[in-house]
């Protein structure tokens, strides 16, 4: 008897702290992030200052536990178990295919609305990744497109003048040349170094920058493109400075030597292609005296990004009052408190933070206005096929020093054979 | 009186039984039965499953890249399994014949499948790398130039072979559990009529712990099918496709391309496979595995 009073009292408890559970998370905006402590710690602040800015509003930002690989399963299964989060943080390949499966706010009525936002005041080249089909279903929260570190001091014993941004790819191949150093036979300095060879966005910068590309502008067709002169061009004089010339390392030299960052730092590279993210952490603490430049052109100047933004989910109940916390998060308050650590698109948070008078940092924002959306974020399903056989054609040239032509033109066929095959 | 007392002892088990019935039904069974639906529907897990029949099932089967990693999976099994079942055995037999310090070694060599996959993983990618590492540098003593392993195509998957021996330990264990069970008087009548180490080996010690050998191949079997940290951590299935074993595929479908459907269509081909050669090795075990109960049961 005792035992079922207190049973039944305990029912009234769940179901009370249900309901009101229930209430109060109806009430708060809530903002998933996949980054560790620091980074969530920043947007912590900027929800705080929201609240303050905006009382009656709650603003929850949080990142779930375990790793940023973890991130999207652990969205996903709040999706499935119809509890998403209001506004996620949502990597440059998701944004087509959960605005595909309709899961995602269409934003652009919001952009124009009468609380919108003035395009103009980010950067070009940002905001098109968030796009899908031409709506926006995405803002910009940080991005970092690829860049081209050196080191001044390696630079100046050689007389060599530092890299323009006029600098061609001839100039870099000189370069490159002159700055390697041999004793015996053993490489002792590389002329420049790639962060990742067999990884798409480190090599479709010099595929477009000579007016190439791996598919057709829509990304529905590979042949044409990927098998084209310009393409084979770009990756086989890439590949003949790590084969022939011996002045850019292997992936395995470059993990012998402790990798890319590494490399940089301990002046075994005397240039090297990577994002933002070792600037801060490792390349300025060292204090390496090196510059940014824009990478080298061919026929014209070209750039991709790695980048993150923000959506929404269609299923938030009061969606102008998530946007307006979404369009803080992004406008020049949020961004201003990210621009800090980070790359941003908006162009008052940079100037807020002095990023584009500092000479490092401009380059960034240089090639961040004119970036191009590559292939595979352009949301179709032949990009999906396209990426998969391009990163292995990219992986047999050069992890097995296979011809580039061959290469080429059997994967362009065998993606559009794929393509047929799956009836899209 | 005595039906009475059996049925609260039914009852007792059940309700003894029942935490893990009820695990086993939420957690288990009932995830499997899920999949199984879902391995025919189309699922991006952004929006409910739509039924597509057997689509998915019949899309594998012309899935140039699934088929693949079938092959990758077998590679990796039955060379792999074969040799850490004998590599194990010969370490076991080594521990067996040790008089002093048993305990000390056995333990060391227990030791590496305590430590953590990924760790282990990073640490055999150092191991491996073709001009630094440890491996090559040997091969190099014997003026062997070695290979590129996980950065070539040709070497990769027998490079995650060899790096699946780090994990002998626990066969040797229990190969020293059974080697320990085998009753001294056996080998001691042998001498007698006569019989070398050879034999002793052949008639005595591979028959009687015949048992212990096919439990660590059903194991080493089904455990080798469901291999993923490995190639997931050391080449993310590459290069060019080399390692990527189903499971790692599997898993690519359903997070990479969030093809959650057709990623439950393969993990219910990878259980047939996986039951088929189970199977196989349990009827064959009637053949070549020996039960000391057999002679018992006969006897009576």
């Amino acid at each position: 008897m005792k035992v079922r009073r207190h049973a039944g009292l305990l029912v009234v408890v769940l179901l009370a702290s249900l309901v009101f559970g229930a209430g109060l998370a109806s009430a708060a905006i809530t903002l998933y992030s996949w980054e560790g402590v620091d980074g969530i710690s920043e947007q912590q602040q900027i929800a705080k200052n929201y609240m303050e800015a905006n009382p009656g509003v709650e603003v929850i930002a949080q990142s779930p536990p375990g790793t940023s690989a973890d991130y999207l399963q652990k969205v996903l299964t709040q999706v499935a178990a119809g509890s998403p989060p209001d506004i996620f943080q949502i990597g440059d390949g998701d944004v087509a295919p959960f605005a595909r499966e309709g899961r995602l706010t269409n934003l652009t009525p919001f952009v124009t609305g009468a609380n919108g936002i003035n395009e103009d005041d980010f950067f070009a080249g940002p905001l098109e990744y968030g796009k899908y089909n031409g709506e926006f279903f995405a803002i910009p929260k940080d991005f970092s497109p690829l860049v081209l570190y050196y080191n001044k001091d390696f630079f100046d014993e050689a007389g060599i003048e530092y890299p323009s941004d006029e600098w061609t790819w001839d100039d870099f191949e000189a370069a490159a040349k002159a700055l390697t150093q041999v004793s015996g036979n053993r490489v002792v300095r590389y002329g420049a170094t790639f962060g990742n060879l067999a990884e798409t966005r480190f090599m479709i910068p010099f595929i477009l920058a000579n007016n190439g590309d791996v598919m057709n502008p829509e990304a529905t067709r590979a042949t044409g493109y990927l098998d084209s002169d310009a393409t084979i061009e770009a990756i086989q004089r890439i590949a003949d400075l790590i084969r022939v010339d011996k002045v850019i390392p292997t992936k395995a030299t470059m993990e012998a030597l402790g990798g890319g960052d590494q490399m940089f730092v301990s002046g075994r590279t005397a240039m090297y292609f990577h994002g933002i993210w070792p600037m801060a952490t490792k390349f300025e603490p060292s204090g390496l005296n090196f510059g940014t430049a824009v990478l080298p052109k061919w026929k014209r100047h070209a750039s991709v990004l790695f980048w993150a933004g923000y959506a929404m989910f269609d299923t938030v109940q009061d969606k102008e009052k998530a946007w307006d916390v979404l369009k803080y998060f992004t406008g020049p308050e949020g961004q201003t408190i990210m621009a800090r650590t980070r790359m941003t698109a908006n162009k008052q948070a940079a100037e807020n933070v002095g990023a584009l008078d500092d000479p490092r940092l401009v380059t960034f924002y240089k090639l961040a206005d004119y970036a191009e959306v590559p292939f595979d974020l352009k949301g179709t399903p032949e990009g999906v096929i396209g990426r998969e056989y391009f990163v292995r054609a990219l992986e047999e040239i050069f992890f097995t020093d296979a011809d580039v032509r061959e290469v080429f033109t059997r994967t362009a066929k065998e993606i559009d054979d794929e393509i047929a095959r799956q009836n899209l | 009186m005595i039906k009475r007392l059996s049925r609260s002892n039914t009852l007792k088990f059940y309700l003894l039984v029942s935490p893990w019935l009820v695990g086993f039904v939420v957690f288990v069974a009932g995830p499997m039965v899920y999949s199984m639906y879902l391995s025919m529907t189309r699922y991006t897990m952004l929006n409910p499953p739509s039924w597509i029949g057997l689509a998915n099932y019949t899309n594998l089967l012309r899935d140039a890249r699934f088929l693949k990693s079938l092959r990758v999976t077998a590679t990796y099994t039955f060379v792999g399994v074969p040799l850490r079942l004998i590599f194990a055995f010969a370490i076991a037999l080594m521990l067996n014949n040790i008089r002093r310090g048993k305990d000390f070694i056995r333990t060391v060599y227990y030791l590496p499948s305590v430590v953590s996959g990924v760790a282990v993983v990073v640490l055999w990618r150092w191991l491996f790398n073709p001009e630094v590492g440890l491996v090559n540098h040997i091969l190099g003593w014997f003026g062997i130039q070695g290979p590129g392993w996980l950065y070539d195509p040709d070497w990769a998957l027998p490079a995650l072979i060899i790096m699946s021996l780090w994990g002998v330990g626990r066969d040797v264990v229990i190969f020293l559990a059974g080697l320990q069970g085998i009753g001294v008087q056996l080998y001691e009548a042998a001498r007698i009529d006569g019989a070398g180490g050879w034999q002793c080996l052949r008639y005595i010690t591979v028959p009687m712990i015949s048992p212990t050998i096919f439990f660590n191949l059903v194991m080493g079997i089904i455990g080798s099918f469901q291999v993923f940290t490995d190639a997931y951590v050391a080449t993310q299935g590459g290069p060019m496709d080399a390692t990527l074993v189903t499971v790692l595929y599997l898993y690519l479908q359903a997070f990479g391309n969030l093809r959650m459907g057709y990623a439950s269509a393969i993990a219910w081909v990878l259980f047939v496979i996986i039951m088929f050669f189970t199977l196989l090795i349990i009827r064959s075990s009637t053949v070549w595995v020996f039960y000391e109960t057999e002679i018992g049961g006969k006897k009576a």
